[in-house]
């Protein structure tokens, strides 16, 4: 539907002929004034930067509804005039600066094909756009570029990109895989064996590689890690320290017994151990499960002892909001319940060598590391869909399911968000608040196949103060920094200016996922963090311990929107019958395969448990269970929250977080929960909120909380009930980020 | 970290809880246990 729009030429604006690069293009046609304005400026920074940039609108519908054929005619005959004026100025100006080839080319090519020349049309106004400089050195830029040469393309924006990405995805994977430097002992014979077959896929037979040869590619002084606890404590580790460390670990597992496709567990705090522990097994082709140790011993058994581990690495003890939690009872509880376990390795954190007489099989970790200073490091040749990681899901319809991910496809589509989403390289030091429960710890770590240095904290995020990170980002100068929407929005009632109280000029991308984030979580991003950086807002899941929509560095950010789907990954929003949508609100579905999806669930020998988690709803397509709407006018992607949690009074469905985003920003109201009740053959929205220390539910604030999400909303929006509660549940995974 | 709103509304419409273990704050349910009756009116 919003396809139709684009073949009704309009007037063209006067401001037309001032844009070089708005000619050619569609676009220029069904732009009014004010739109194109601003976003001249960004694409014309991004054309300077790269010859062969250009712009192409990240919108699918057009393609998808409108035929090329359709495109041409009425954009040949309104394009011939402004090409040949707009050929002259910025022609001259560009020349001058980065420009070296003739500009000739360029222009005349989009006037052939114009029908993937079309620009947002959008009135927003971005929060963000990258500069000339940023677009010009980033990995992105690079990567198209790469593309180009070697297929014959002529990608010139991250929309191009995309759209060849999911139009050729074994050519996409297999320019990662090069661009990306995968170290393999065989190269694979095909990318992919069948690109139908979704869900059994098989990418690059073949291949023989380890994961951890791939994150231990560098062996430097570089720092690997810097280690921060609330504590104080603090350490460091370059490459070459890491390397042999792992190598001594390495040993010792060997020793014991560990061999390929054994199960080794963590339950640890986010210490460098505990990444050590992870390149040590998997360099042995052994398999990874970790947990923090903020989760009782009931919960890590339900996860961790599913998967029958031979060896589990745990601790003595951690530290939050100054202090001290002994963790030797859980890991005994813990150790005792599972039977497999031949060796439980305790690292002295809390503590100095604590007795551990009472765990079975337990030795501590000093005694366990081989002595030898640096025994060589075998890296087992494995194919690629060995797996490496068992991920857990949050475990609130029963269960925990036992993800279990392939090494290959996982350090593929890491490194691909890393080096060209995050826009990843060696100079940078990364950091994402997280605990080993999460994926977001497993996704930090593929950073070491950058040559990146890692920044990990244990601990409280809001101790001593809620401007602790910060200043860790200044201390530390740390360049990218991943946190959460629950985080951001505790900043924000909080009234922290992080940009006010702390130098962080280091600061180039802030990395945000957990839940959904409204705009005006955005807004405060600019306005209380730095005007100039990138928010690349994410948003994945557990299961393919990455990402389905994520943020690009050489695009303008929206407020509320993420960037745009991830590439290769072929993301819509579904309406009930299962057809595509725009601009409207929809099931979250990924059309085709992708390497990071899991191999299988664990204790799952028919494969039921896999195909019902999503692949139940639309056959052959995976529904992740998120609810979007994916914008035809900026190409980027708004969530809703969780799909099964969507209400539909009298029949409209409408996504929690439309309500939350309104009924959080009200004064007095801390945190809320909505939910549909079944109620007289309809559903009726019960909504129900935490108020703020001090506030009390008056009919007065009823009464605004109704007039608010009218307004702000629509009427369908405002709940039947509103109650008081004195917290919303919520899942075990990020504790410690509250 | 999530909102698990699932878990209320089974609490709401008479079934059970799946899974408490998977909650931060498990405990928080006995409220929402305690005033079903007063959402059916």
């Amino acid at each position: 539907m919003k396809g139709d729009i684009y073949l009704q030429p309009q007037p063209q604006p006067q401001l037309f002929s001032l844009n070089l690069f708005l000619t050619g293009n569609f676009r220029g046609d069904i732009q009014k004034k004010r739109s194109i304005k601003f976003r001249f400026g960004g694409e014309a920074m991004a054309r300077k930067t790269s010859k062969k940039t250009s712009k192409k609108s990240p919108k699918r519908p057009l393609k998808k509804k409108v035929s090329r054929k359709t495109l041409k005619k009425p954009s040949k005959k309104l394009l011939k005039k402004p090409a040949k004026k707009i050929l002259k100025k910025p022609a001259k100006r560009l020349a001058k600066k980065v420009v070296k080839k003739p500009f000739k080319k360029p222009v005349r090519k989009p006037s052939v094909k114009p029908a993937i020349q079309v620009l947002p049309k959008t009135s927003k106004k971005p929060l963000w756009v990258p500069s000339a400089a940023v677009v010009k050195r980033a990995n992105m830029t690079r990567f198209i570029e790469f593309v180009n040469r070697r297929y014959g393309k002529k990608s010139r924006s991250y929309s191009d990109l995309y759209q060849w990405s999911i139009d050729r995805m074994p050519d996409f994977w297999a320019a990662v895989w090069d661009f990306t430097g995968i170290k393999a002992s065989r190269k694979y014979d095909q990318v992919v064996e069948d690109l139908n077959k979704f869900p059994g896929t098989k990418w690059f037979p073949g291949a023989r590689l380890n994961f951890a040869e791939n994150l231990l590619r560098y062996r430097d002084g570089r720092l690997a890690f810097i280690f921060k606890g609330e504590t104080q404590k603090s350490a460091q580790m370059t490459y070459a320290e890491l390397y042999n460390t792992v190598a001594r670990l390495a040993k010792s597992l060997r020793e014991i017994g560990v061999v390929p496709g054994d199960r080794v567990a963590g339950y640890m705090p986010n210490l460098m151990e505990t990444a050590i522990a992870m390149l040590a097994v998997t360099s042995i082709g052994g398999v990874w499960s970790s947990c923090a140790t903020d989760i009782g011993a009931l919960a890590a058994l339900d996860r961790l002892g599913q998967i029958e581990p031979k060896v589990l690495f745990s601790v003595d003890g951690y530290f939050y909001k100054a202090k001290s939690f002994s963790t030797l009872g859980n890991v005994a509880e813990v150790a005792t319940a599972i039977p497999s376990l031949k060796k439980v390795v305790i690292v002295s954190y809390a503590g100095d060598k604590p007795d551990i007489s009472n765990i079975p099989n337990a030795v501590h970790y000093e005694d366990f590391l081989a002595p030898e200073k640096e025994p060589a490091l075998q890296f087992e040749q494995l194919p690629f869909d060995h797996p490496v990681f068992i991920m857990f899901s949050s475990g609130t319809t029963g269960k925990p399911k036992c993800m279990v991910q392939g090494a290959g496809g996982i350090l593929l589509h890491h490194l691909k968000e890393l080096i060209l989403h995050s826009d990843l390289r060696r100079e940078d030091r990364i950091f994402y608040i997280t605990t080993c429960s999460w994926m977001m710890w497993n996704w930090l770590l593929s950073s070491l196949g950058v040559g990146a240095t890692i920044v990990l904290y244990d601990g409280n995020p809001n101790f001593p103060d809620a401007g602790a990170m910060w200043k860790m980002v200044q201390d530390e100068k740390i360049t990218v920094f991943g946190l959460s929407a629950s985080y951001i929005n505790y900043l924000r009632s909080e009234g922290v200016q992080p940009g006010k109280m702390y130098d962080l000029s280091s600061l180039r991308e802030i990395s945000q996922t957990g839940s959904v984030l409204s705009a005006e979580g955005f807004e405060w991003v600019y306005r209380e963090v730095k005007k100039d950086l990138h928010f690349n807002s994410i948003s994945g899941g557990t299961d393919i311990n990455g990402c389905f929509a994520l943020g690009s560095p050489i695009q303008p950010v929206y407020a509320g929107e993420l960037q745009g789907p991830a590439l290769a990954m072929k993301v819509k929003a579904y309406d009930e019958k299962g057809k595509p949508i725009w601009d409207e609100e929809g099931e979250l579905v990924c059309e085709a395969p992708a390497p990071p999806m899991p191999l299988y669930f664990w204790n799952d020998p028919n494969g039921e448990k896999y195909r019902s988690a999503y692949f139940e709803q639309y056959p052959g397509i995976w529904r992740h269970g998120d609810y979007i709407v994916m914008h035809s006018d900026t190409g980027g992607i708004t969530f809703y929250g969780r799909s099964d949690a969507v209400l539909k009074p009298s029949g409209v469905r409408i996504g929690t977080a439309e309500i939350y985003n309104v009924v959080e920003k009200i004064e007095g109201i801390a945190d809320s929960l909505a939910i549909g009740q079944n109620w007289e053959g309809e559903q009726r929205i019960i909504l129900f909120v935490k108020l703020a220390p001090g506030a009390s539910l008056t009919e007065e604030l009823k009464n605004k909380i109704r007039r608010t999400l009218r307004e702000q909303a629509s009427p369908r929006h405002v709940p039947a009930i509103i109650m008081e509660m004195p917290e919303a549940p919520y899942t075990l995974n990020m504790k410690k980020v509250e | 970290m999530k909102k698990v709103e699932s878990a209320v509304t089974n609490i709401i419409h008479g079934r059970p809880v799946l899974n408490r273990d998977a909650l931060m704050n498990p405990q928080v349910l006995d409220y929402f246990e305690k005033i079903v009756p007063e959402l059916q009116k």
